[in-house]
């Protein structure tokens, strides 16, 4: 325990991550080596551990060290556990029939608690022929629902869905696309967590190096 | 119509501005406010060029490497400006001023400017705030390298502190820049995060001068290592802003901008 609250262990987790990303730059699939794992467990102790030491100074607490801290550790923790509750499907989905057939990364078969079709499919281009905007229309059980890059579908907390792709030899007439559902259950803790790391971002950068000084 | 064609004469008054007023500063013991105009005129030169492109192209100029290097000079040539008249250090200019031009010259001579176009996937609120965040992080934290490279031929108790309000305001909206990146990332691909190159090297630059802002908290680190620290955090950040282009692995990475 002392040791989990010198320092040392700072420095230690710190130099731990910076290796850990190397590994991800330069070993084929390390984020799932046990060694990463292990890795990622200390570095998440050591922040609690440090976090929940150091919240308050006498009667005073320490927002902008919570913040930073707990906020890192609450988007690593979600990240972390929550990895085996999340799931990324793939779906296609073409205008004449329904389908709730979804298929994981590695092509194994499930179905939707719902059906979606492609109402309509729409595609802009640039004078380049680049395209510019592209838009699916679906029908999901019996809503209709437009879904963009970068504005996907909430169906529901933690379920959203994405298009990813269309039969780019047709355009607008797209006779089909592809959608991506991911279900991350804890998706709004990292978010919790990503915030309170802006906000802390924000006070490390007003107040700068002085207040934390000892 | 300002286009990259025009580049060159606004990068070359610029630069004249720029280096006049590091000559000035150079000259003066005190704070020199011909400097400062200068550099402001320097600034605006630059500015204007990017305001410019940005209206001429009808998007924000930031899609490609030669319109990030653009933002990085025009924010280098800022931060230079904050830190002398926040610290009035004389030779500050000379380095922020060399800094920015070897990237105008860069630009100049390899635009790397291809595709004209804004893909879907780069039409989010998030694109301006994601990358100008970032340049202005990359050049605050390139003036704490200058000052770290000062250090080492010249150790002064007192830059320390230039380096740690520089390192503190760098890493600040740096991690703006990654946190937004991961809310961003969530809406177009449904993950925070998924170790893409760019990623894995911001995480490393990341942690290096976290690591710096930790030893100088805890004091108890020899003195001579820490500008060999922030070099190093410098040269990992070079990896993730252009480094990464070059690795076989990343040719599969959502963020390169040299391809079309």
């Amino acid at each position: 325990m002392r040791f989990m609250l010198s320092t040392k262990a700072t420095v230690i987790a710190i130099a731990i991550v910076v290796l850990g990303a190397l590994g991800v730059a330069f070993i084929p699939d390390f984020t799932t080596h046990p060694l990463f794992i292990v890795a990622l467990l200390f570095v998440q102790s050591v922040i609690l551990l440090v976090t929940i030491r150091g919240w308050r100074r006498g009667k005073k607490i320490r927002w902008r060290f919570v913040l930073n801290h707990a906020g890192l550790w609450l988007a690593l923790f979600a990240g972390f556990w929550g990895a085996a509750d999340s799931q990324t499907l793939r779906v296609p989905v073409s205008r004449d029939k329904e389908t709730r057939e979804a298929y994981y990364q590695n092509g194994v078969v499930t179905y939707l608690d719902y059906t979606i079709r492609l109402n309509d499919f729409c595609v802009e281009y640039f004078s380049n022929g680049a395209p510019s905007h592209y838009e699916a229309n679906l029908i999901i059980d019996s809503d209709i629902v437009a879904v963009t890059v970068n504005n996907p579908y909430s169906r529901s907390l933690g379920e959203d869905i994405y298009l990813v792709g269309y039969d780019v030899t047709k355009g607008s007439d797209s006779q089909y696309c592809i959608l991506q559902i991911v279900r991350e259950p804890w998706e709004k803790c990292v978010y919790i967590g990503i915030l309170m790391m802006l906000s802390g971002a924000l006070m490390l950068f007003i107040n700068g190096p002085k207040t934390d000084k000892r | 119509m300002i286009a990259w064609e025009s580049f060159i004469y606004f990068a070359a008054l610029s630069a004249l501005l720029a280096f006049a007023g590091a000559i000035f500063a150079l000259r003066s013991q005190k704070r020199s406010w011909v400097a400062i105009v200068f550099n402001v005129l320097s600034i605006l030169a630059l500015g204007s060029f990017v305001a410019g492109l940005w209206v001429t192209l009808s998007r924000p100029p930031m899609r490609t490497m030669g319109e990030t290097r653009l933002w990085y000079s025009l924010f280098m040539l800022l931060a230079g400006l904050i830190t002398y008249i926040r610290w009035h250090y004389r030779w500050i200019f000379s380095f922020s001023t060399i800094m920015a031009t070897v990237f105008m010259v860069v630009n100049v001579l390899k635009p790397e400017i291809h595709d004209q176009s804004l893909m879907p996937a780069l039409q989010s609120i998030w694109f301006i705030p994601h990358v100008t965040v970032y340049m202005f992080s990359y050049s605050l934290l390139g003036v704490s390298f200058i000052i770290a490279l000062y250090m080492l031929f010249k150790p002064q108790k007192e830059l320390f502190r230039v380096a740690d309000s520089l390192v503190y305001g760098g890493i600040a909206f740096f991690t703006v820049g990654m946190l937004t990146g991961a809310i961003w990332a969530k809406e177009a691909w449904g993950h925070y995060w998924s170790w893409d190159p760019k990623e894995t090297w911001a995480v490393i630059t990341w942690m290096l001068y976290l690591l710096y802002i930790h030893l100088r908290l805890f004091g108890s680190t020899k003195r001579k290592w820490l500008p060999l620290l922030l070099i190093l955090s410098f040269l990992s950040l070079q990896m993730c802003w252009y480094g990464i282009n070059f690795i076989p692995s990343a040719k599969e990475s959502v963020h390169l901008y040299n391809k079309n």
